[in-house]
Order: structure tokens, then sequence, then C-alpha cells
């Protein structure tokens, strides 16, 4: 069996935020790939730098964010080389990405047909005006816009929530990405509408043939889309591997406390299981795991040393000093 | 057994602002006839999308909304005409705790300013000495450090915030708890804590709940008993493990297969809800679900089917059920 080449690859990825004239680090080591064709989850509680994954990628990080290290590969190129211009090339041609929260992404004064043609215009010179009208219908049917004529001449505030995100698919879509990175998609809508666009996004993933990185805190939506999951705590990846692995076979304590932590709708009784403490916030990270306060496994070793990701399987790594670690005295 | 809280005809309308040209002005239907009893100590929990009135129903019963008709009877009590220490009274007993604990404490008043504040309105502290012995033993209640009084809301994570959110709300001695989404906005590894803790509470203080949230995990987790809302109506109304095992109305059976599950065996078939929620404004004919429910006939388009009991504890307001007459 060949494993089909990476299309996106992270590789030692560093990046701090200047704090009060200091850069503290958030993202350190950031190494893992996603193939082409599938679908990866990054999951991470809040805080724990999975946006600014995503946002690394395109090059639209904040202003504070500073690079500190690594490549981000795609298709081979380093992005983080490239010049201003090539990376507005590659930002909604080959690369785009789906916010959480439609109606702040969406331009309210313009109409979402020439919101959604303005990627066209832009990426596709040679396009006419009807052409290109005609193809941004097409999108809006292939979203499952119902009068997609009507409603490529409305504007955002007259369309549901449900809705203004199938827009923003639209939108990103409109070129036929390789890659399409959704932050938080469906976090926003209500249950029926998430069920709704998670089908969206696997039907037009097999139609483009491209491959998504979804980026979610919500361990079910995983479950049920993703191929491969990375799953990330204080800005460092502690487990990564299939769906299966994670979801039938963690290892990490981070990631089988995250898990026994869900109540389930196949019942619990008696008290959840619940990890103590919280989150750390950037700066206050200590030398060694960073899941070390709240980990029940703790010992010496951990909160001096940084456990390394360690395969222990195909495809299934992990950062844990108790898990297939060698400990050097 | 005596209801704690008696909902009676419950119906709160939001009039829209009249336009130049139209006649009549519009109205949300956010909530319409609700009847439900409440019984002491026991979790029931609310679920709906958005839109269908679960937030409305909260605020009507702790009075942020006036209700347009219907009544809401606590322990035998009408709270509608409530006035001056009756009013008091019923004020302590119903307290609600908000999706966004940030958002609800004021950043500028230290925690133990916050939390003192409801018990030197309500008299329920002496001095300051005794305000102070109380908001330690609030914190601890809710698993902080007294001295943690001293710091402001910023300080605090998201989920320690929430924990303040509660103990502001228990300040006053509650028996009633209206949580609106409490755990929604927090994230996994410590929205199990809050959980927890409300089960702690609910045995230590014989509280009794009315849990809004849209989190069907949460609801199995934490419920006594479910009511499903639908565009301001009681669509399903059952205990718990009925309400799982049974789900007889077509949402109720939609919303829970739309539930993503955090496993990678095999699904039950999703149930893919064609549409959205209505519009509120002028709510569908007949069967306010029928332009989205699988099942749907003609009679469900034409005629509205009433809230019936199918079994004991058990209503379904669905013609699927309705005996023939």
């Amino acid at each position: 069996m060949t494993t089909p080449p990476a299309l996106l690859e992270f590789r030692g990825y560093r990046l701090g935020f200047r704090i009060d004239g200091q850069v503290c680090e958030l993202i350190d080591d950031l190494s893992f790939s996603i193939r082409a064709g599938s679908v990866l989850g990054v999951v991470g509680e809040s805080g724990c730098g999975k946006s600014m994954t995503a946002l690394s990628v395109l090059r639209l990080l904040p202003q504070a964010a500073a690079v500190m290290g690594g490549e981000i590969l795609f298709g081979g190129r380093d992005l983080l080389a490239q010049s201003e211009s090539e990376m507005e090339r590659i930002r909604g041609r080959d690369i785009s990405m789906v916010f959480q929260e439609p109606m702040t992404s969406l331009n309210p004064v313009h109409s979402v047909g020439r919101q959604i043609g303005e990627v066209l215009r832009i990426h596709r010179p040679g396009m006419g005006s009807e052409e290109r009208r005609a193809a941004t219908i097409d999108l809006l049917r292939q979203v499952g816009i119902a009068n997609p004529e009507q409603r490529h001449d409305q504007f955002p505030h007259q369309l549901s929530g449900g809705m203004r995100q199938r827009i923003m698919i639209a939108i990103a879509v409109a070129c036929r990405p390789q890659l399409l990175m959704a932050d938080e998609p469906t976090t926003a809508l209500d249950a029926t509408i998430q069920a709704q666009v998670l089908a969206l996004m696997q039907d037009i993933k097999e139609q483009t043939e491209g491959s998504i990185m979804l980026i979610t805190h919500n361990l079910g939506v995983v479950a049920e889309t993703c191929d491969e999951v990375v799953i990330m705590y204080a800005g460092r990846v502690v487990e990564s591997g299939s769906a299966q692995d994670i979801f039938d076979r963690p290892q990490h304590p981070y990631t089988q406390g995250l898990l026994a932590s869900l109540p389930s709708l196949a019942g619990s009784s008696g008290d959840l299981h619940s990890i103590p403490g919280s989150v750390p916030s950037i700066g206050n990270f200590g030398p060694g795991c960073r899941f070390a306060p709240r980990c029940t496994q703790r010992r010496d070793v951990c909160t001096r040393d940084v456990p390394r990701l360690t395969s222990i399987g195909t495809g299934h790594q992990v950062a844990c000093w108790a898990v297939g670690q060698e400990v050097t005295p | 057994m005596t209801a704690l809280l008696e909902i009676r005809g419950l119906t709160k309308h939001f009039g829209l602002k009249k336009s130049l040209f139209q006649r009549e002005r519009q109205y949300v239907h956010a909530l319409d006839d609700i009847d439900l009893d409440l019984v002491q100590g026991e979790t029931l929990s609310v679920v709906g999308e958005s839109g269908s009135g679960k937030s409305t129903l909260g605020r009507t019963i702790v009075r942020l909304e006036q209700p347009t008709a219907g009544t809401i009877r606590f322990e035998g009590q009408d709270i509608g005409g409530a006035q001056g220490a009756q009013d008091r009274h019923l004020r302590q007993s119903i307290q609600m705790i908000f999706q966004d604990p940030y958002a609800s404490l004021n950043p500028r008043l230290s925690v133990g300013h916050a939390l003192a504040e409801p018990m030197r309105v309500h008299g329920k502290v002496a001095d300051a000495a005794a305000a102070r012995a109380a908001v330690g033993q609030l914190l601890e209640r809710v698993g902080l450090q007294p001295d943690m009084a001293n710091s402001y809301p910023f300080a605090f994570s998201g989920g320690q915030r929430q924990r303040i959110g509660i103990a502001r709300a228990l300040s006053l001695g509650p028996k009633v708890l209206i949580c609106d989404e409490a755990v929604s906005a927090l994230d996994v590894s410590v929205q199990s804590q809050i959980l927890n803790l409300f089960s702690h509470l609910k045995r230590e203080l014989g509280l009794t709940y009315l849990f809004i949230t849209h989190d069907l995990g949460v609801v199995r987790h934490i419920s006594d008993r479910v009511m499903v809302m639908y565009l301001g109506q009681v669509v399903e109304l059952a205990p718990r493990d009925a309400f799982f095992k049974r789900r007889l109305h077509p949402y109720t059976r939609a919303l829970i297969s739309a539930a993503p599950q955090p496993t990678t065996g095999r699904r039950e078939p999703r149930i893919l809800l064609q549409g959205e929620i209505p519009n509120a404004l002028n709510p569908p004919s007949g069967c306010r679900f029928h332009t989205r429910c699988p099942q749907a006939t003609a009679v469900c388009k034409a005629v509205e089917p009433v809230l019936q009991e199918v079994e004991p504890g058990h209503q379904v307001r669905c013609h699927l059920f309705t005996a023939p007459a």
C-alpha cells in the first residue's frame, strides 16, 4: 500500500505572540500533514492554537503574532516563503476558508451573488460578467440554496444563519480549491441545520476531490466527518491518528479525559468524568508537558522535559511520557 | 404530587414596530399556550432550536418578560400580581444563570462585591463582616477559594466565571434555578466539571432546575424529564428514558438523529430535515412542523394538532398519535 503524498505539511512550525514587548510562544513544534482527498480534524479547547494553525496556512495572522520557525509546505512549496502577491493568488484559488460566524464574514452592503462572483472575478479574469453570473447561480444551486436566481441578488441580512453559511461555502469552493479549511463551521448553527451543512461539506468534497481541514472543539462532528484527527493542547499536538485510533484507542491522558467528559446520548449515571483545573493561558506554560498540571498520570519527568510525538502504530502518534517514551534518567 | 411551579396557558407575543404602509402590527409568536408543571426537586430540560421560544420561557418565568397571556404560579401564588414583600420573596426563590458568564458579570465589581450585592439589596446580611463570611461560603460551595472574592472577573477562566454566576444565583437561597445554555459556552473538559457541580448542588440544596439547552448529550445526563419546543409550542414532553427510547414526535426523532456522536461505530441512519425553522412572525398553518416533517399528510397542513397524553406522563403534539375521533 502506498500512501498518497501530503497536500499540506506542517514541519516544526512555531508561533508566538508579542505580549508587553516579549514574544510568548504558543504553538510549539507543530508537525502534521493532510493527504490529498482526506478530511483532517484539528481538535482542541479554546486557546490551544487551532484557529491560529489555520490562519497560519493563509498567512492571515493577527498583528501581534510572530512566526518563530518551521515550514508549512503546500504541494511541496513553503507557504511561509511566498511573496504577498503569490499568497493573494493562492488564497481563494488553491486554499480557502470558511469561518464560524457567517454574518461577520459577509459584507452587508453587497449582494451575495456579487460576493461569490468576486472570487471568480479575481481568479478567473477571462470570465465575462454573464458567464460569471451563470457560474455564481450554479454555485448557489450546488450548496443547496432554493431559488438561486432570486437569492443571487439578495443581501446577507435577508438570509438565515444556515443559508449564510451555505453562501460562505459557495465563496470558498468557487474556484474548486485543493484545500478547504473550515473553522468551527457549524458551531453557530442549530442541530438540524448543522447536520445539513456537514452533509453539504461532504458532498462538496466528493465533487471537487479536494481535502478538508476541519477545526472544531466538537468531538461528535469530528467522529462523523474526519478520516484523520489531530488533538491539540496548549499549542502542541498531544495525539494524532486515524479517527478509529483516536476514538477507539485513545492513548494520551488528555484525549482519554476529553472523551470520558462528554455526556453520552447512550446515557450515563452518577458524576461525569472531569479533568481537574483549566487550560493554561499563553505565557503560563511549564517547562515539561503542558498538560502535566492537570494529568492524573503525572510523574517527575512530565514537569521537567517535553515529551516528543512518538509513533505507537501505523499513523498513530502520541506525545506522553507514560506512552511509548524512553525516559532518560 | 404538587407542582412547585405551575404554568398555565403561557403566551408571549412580541409586537414588531408597524411600518408606514402596514395596517396591522405583526407579532412574533415566541410562546403559545404553554402548560407546564415543574415538580419540587426535578430537572426539566427544555430543548429546541433558535426561535423555538425556549429562552423566552425562562425569561418569562423570572419575569424579565411580561407574558401576553396566561399565569405562572409559584407555590400556589400567582407571580404576575405579586407586590411588596411577596414580590421580593418570589424574586429570591427563582434565579437564573445565563450562557455567557463574562457578559453577565460587571467587570468593574470585584467578585465579592457582585456576590454581596443581591444579599444586601434583599436584607440577607446585617453588615459588611456578615457579607464577607456569606460570600466566602458561597465561593467554597461552588468550588472556588474564599480569598478569590477580591479579584475581578477578568482574572478568571470561563469555567470559574460560570461558577461565580452560579454562586450569585445561589446567594439568595433560591428554590428554582433557570439555566439558559449554562454550559454551552464552556470547553468540554470544563463543561463536565460544571455539570457535576449542578448535580451536587441539587442534592445538597434540594434545588429544582429548568435546564434550557440544545445539547442532547447534556439533556440525557442531567434531566428527569425532557420537553421539546418548536416555534413557541411544546411538541413533546416525557420522562427522560421514555423520551430517548420512544422519541414519538418526528421532530424529536430528527433532533436526536442529528446530534453528532463521538464514536466511529455503526450509526443509525440520519434523518436529514429539509429547510429551516420557519419565521415565527407567521407560523405555518395546521401543525407548525408540517413544512419540514417527513411524515406530513394533508391533515397536518389543515388542522393544528393538540398536545395529548399518549402514555402516562408522555405528551405529544402530532396527528400520528391522535386517537381517531
